[in-house]
């Protein structure tokens, strides 16, 4: 028996869990990522910052260790980053929730330091969507415009 | 204090008393949006302690009550000794073993108060191990509401330690 054999045959069904939950995760940070930067291309305001990719080593309960990505962005002296919180996260979705999908089921966070914008992502079987909330106003679906508004107040 | 420094710090009339300041003088721009930053990442995990400890305190000292308002008068030596053990645990022992008994009751806001002391225990205890399902202070607050609201004396004080700064 190889080492690998070996290694598959008795891996805890916990890891083979855990493992699937962090690359489903990380995955769907890299889609947010792709989103947000593909927003900021289409409209024509990534050629004035500087984009920066970041990476946090994470661990987490019931996923282990692992390395996930981040964006910096960064305007003159101003840095806005987009840093990932968790896959576990106990944040109800408001008006968003659905039987079976009351919770986010993971966390990411926008902020300048000083403020911070919450994400929260929404799994359903149709798929995923994040919402976005903060102190000032109730927990609402991200998209483009308002990427772009939070950008906008974090950066001035 | 960030916003200062990121923004007016260098535009501060510095030709005057200010400048002469020992403790500003050698303040820079950098250094203070560096350390403001540093004092604001932890600033939501430190709401978070906070709100539970007073939710903690709250929560003992209404448990202790309760259970001294339905004490008959004991005599005997053995029961006091049980007795004084048990109001011991109630105020300085495990928080879990306080909440447990409540689970006949409402096992699902135990649960959830529960899920918010994991996260509290983590950030206390120096975030050394796997991080437990992530709290913001919104969420905490609004999870261990319910539990005060039980008693309205209870959320009235909390309310008022929270808007006064008394927290802690």
């Amino acid at each position: 028996m190889t080492l690998r054999e070996f290694l598959l045959k008795n891996a805890p069904r916990e890891e083979v869990s855990r493992r699937r939950c962090r690359e489903e995760w990380i995955a769907a940070i890299d889609r947010l990522l792709a989103q947000l930067r593909a927003w900021l291309t289409d409209t024509g305001t990534a050629e004035l910052l500087d984009l920066e990719p970041l990476e946090f080593e994470k661990r987490e309960q019931g996923l282990g260790a692992y390395h996930v990505k981040g964006l910096a962005i960064n305007f003159g002296e101003r840095t806005v980053k987009v840093v990932p919180v968790g896959r576990l996260v106990l944040a109800h979705l408001g008006p968003y929730a659905e039987a079976g999908h009351e919770n986010a089921e993971g966390r990411v966070d926008i902020t300048n330091g000083a403020y911070k914008y919450f994400l929260y992502r929404k799994l359903t079987d149709a798929g995923e969507q994040w919402l976005i909330q903060d102190e000032r106003a109730g927990i609402r679906p991200l998209d483009r415009d308002q990427f772009e508004a939070v950008l906008q107040a974090l950066l001035s | 204090m960030g916003r200062l420094g990121e923004k007016h710090w260098n535009d501060l009339p510095w030709d005057g008393g200010l400048g002469r300041d020992h403790h500003l003088k050698d303040l820079t721009s950098a250094g203070i949006l560096d350390d403001s930053r540093t004092v604001l990442d932890d600033l939501d995990d430190l709401c978070v302690l906070l709100l539970f400890s007073v939710f903690e305190a709250a929560i003992r000292e209404r448990v202790l009550a309760e259970v001294e308002a339905e004490l008959p008068p004991l005599r005997h030596v053995a029961i006091k000794r049980a007795l004084d053990e048990m109001k011991e645990g109630i105020e300085h022992g495990s928080f879990f073993k306080v909440l447990e008994p409540y689970k006949d009751g409402d096992a699902n806001l135990i649960e959830q108060v529960n899920q918010v002391r994991r996260y509290r225990n983590w950030v206390a205890h120096g975030r050394r191990t796997g991080q437990p399902a992530a709290v913001d202070p919104t969420t905490a607050y609004s999870r261990l509401k319910p539990g005060l609201l039980q008693s309205s004396s209870f959320s009235g004080r909390l309310r008022l330690r929270l808007y006064t700064g008394g927290v802690g």
